[in-house]
C-alpha cells in the first residue's frame, strides 16, 4: 500500500466499516422495493453494532419493511443501505422478499384483489 | 416466536409511480394516501457526460443526487404492501436509473394544466417504456379550466385510452379513484392477454 493510513477525523463509523470494506453490490436482488424483514428477535441483537440494531428494530415481522423506507429513516442513501443489508442477510440475521414479478402483476386475479382492497381503504 | 422462521409468508411489496413535473403536487398525492407521513430517499448516480456539454479539462462525468418521496399502502387482505414513489424532478437522469421501473405495476401522472409542458417528459418517458399509467389533472384551488379530452389531445397521448382524472390531491377519494382506474386499466390489459 502507497498511501499512508489516515489518522484523526471523526468519529462517524464510517461506512466500509459497516459492510465489512465491501463497495459493489453482490446483492443485486435487493432493490428500493424489496421488503426486509429481520430473521431474528431483539434477544439476539446482543453484541451486533448498534447501527445492526437500529435496522433490525426497522425491520420486524410480520411485515418488515422496504429499502428504501429503511434508507430512508437510517438516513442512507439507497445503495450503502443495500450493502449494509446484503451483509445482514449473509450473517441470517434479515430475510427478503422480492417484490411481484410481471407474471404476479399482470396476473388478472391478483390485480382484481389489490382492486377489491384498494377500494375499502 | 412466531414470524422470525424463514417461512412465514410475507406480504409482498409492489410499487406504483406517481410522476409529473415540479410543483404539481406528486408529495401531496402521496401524503394523502399513504399510511405512513411520506419519505425520502436518495440515491447518486452517476453517468459518463451525457447530454451535458463538454468542458475541456473537466472529468466528463455527471454524478448528482436524486430524491424521491414515497409512502406506503398495506394491502392486507390481497397480500400486498404498495408502495407509492414520486419520480424525482431530474428526468433525464431516470433513464440511468433501472431500479426506478423494474417490476413497477404502472404510475400516475400529475398534470397541471397551466404548466403542462413540464409533464411530456414523464408520458414520453413511460409511453417509451411501455408502463401502463392514468393521467391525473390536479385542479388547484378546487378550479380545471379544460375537459378530459382537451387534456388528452393536449398531451398527445398515444393511447387514445388512457384514462383522464380531474382530481384534488389533497383528496383521499379522489386519490383513490385514480388509483382504481389505474388498476381497471391493468386488469383489462391483463383479462386481454389472458384471453388471446
Amino acid at each position: 500500500m502507497t498511501e499512508a493510513p489516515r489518522r484523526g477525523g471523526g468519529r462517524r463509523t464510517r461506512l466500509y466499516a459497516l459492510t465489512d470494506g465491501r463497495t459493489t453490490a453482490p446483492h443485486a436482488s435487493l432493490t428500493m422495493d424489496t421488503t426486509v424483514t429481520a430473521a431474528v428477535p431483539p434477544d439476539a441483537y446482543d453484541g451486533l453494532p448498534s447501527e445492526w440494531q437500529a435496522v433490525l428494530s426497522l425491520c420486524m415481522p410480520p411485515n418488515g419493511r422496504a429499502v428504501a423506507e429503511i434508507a430512508a429513516r437510517m438516513h442512507m442513501r439507497l445503495t450503502p443501505t443495500i450493502l449494509l443489508l446484503g451483509e445482514l442477510e449473509d450473517r441470517g440475521l434479515v430475510r427478503h422478499r422480492s417484490p411481484l414479478e410481471e407474471a404476479e402483476t399482470t396476473n388478472v386475479h391478483l390485480l382484481m384483489r389489490i382492486r377489491d382492497n384498494l377500494a375499502r381503504i | 416466536m412466531p414470524g422470525y422462521d424463514t417461512s412465514a409468508q410475507d406480504v409482498a411489496p409492489v410499487k406504483i409511480l406517481v410522476a409529473g413535473g415540479f410543483g404539481v403536487g406528486k408529495t401531496t398525492l402521496v401524503e394523502t394516501i399513504s399510511e405512513i407521513e411520506p419519505l425520502r430517499t436518495e440515491e447518486r448516480l452517476t453517468a459518463a457526460g451525457v447530454g451535458v456539454d463538454d468542458l475541456e479539462g473537466i472529468e466528463s462525468k455527471t454524478v448528482t443526487t436524486v430524491a424521491m418521496d414515497f409512502g406506503r399502502i398495506t394491502l392486507t387482505d390481497a397480500g400486498v404492501v404498495l408502495y407509492l414513489f414520486g419520480t424525482p424532478g431530474q428526468e433525464r437522469f431516470w433513464f440511468m436509473w433501472d431500479d426506478l421501473l423494474n417490476g413497477a405495476l404502472g404510475a400516475i401522472v400529475l398534470v397541471d394544466t397551466r404548466r403542462l409542458d413540464r409533464s411530456f417528459p414523464a408520458v414520453d418517458f413511460f409511453e417509451s417504456r411501455g408502463l401502463p399509467f392514468v393521467v391525473g389533472a390536479n385542479c388547484f384551488h378546487g378550479e380545471q379550466l379544460y375537459s378530459p379530452e382537451e387534456i388528452r389531445s393536449a398531451l398527445h397521448l398515444r393511447n387514445p385510452d388512457t384514462p383522464v382524472l380531474m382530481l384534488d390531491a389533497r383528496t383521499r377519494t379522489d386519490v383513490r379513484s385514480a388509483l382504481l382506474a389505474l388498476l381497471d386499466m391493468l386488469i383489462a390489459k391483463a383479462a386481454a392477454v389472458e384471453r388471446v
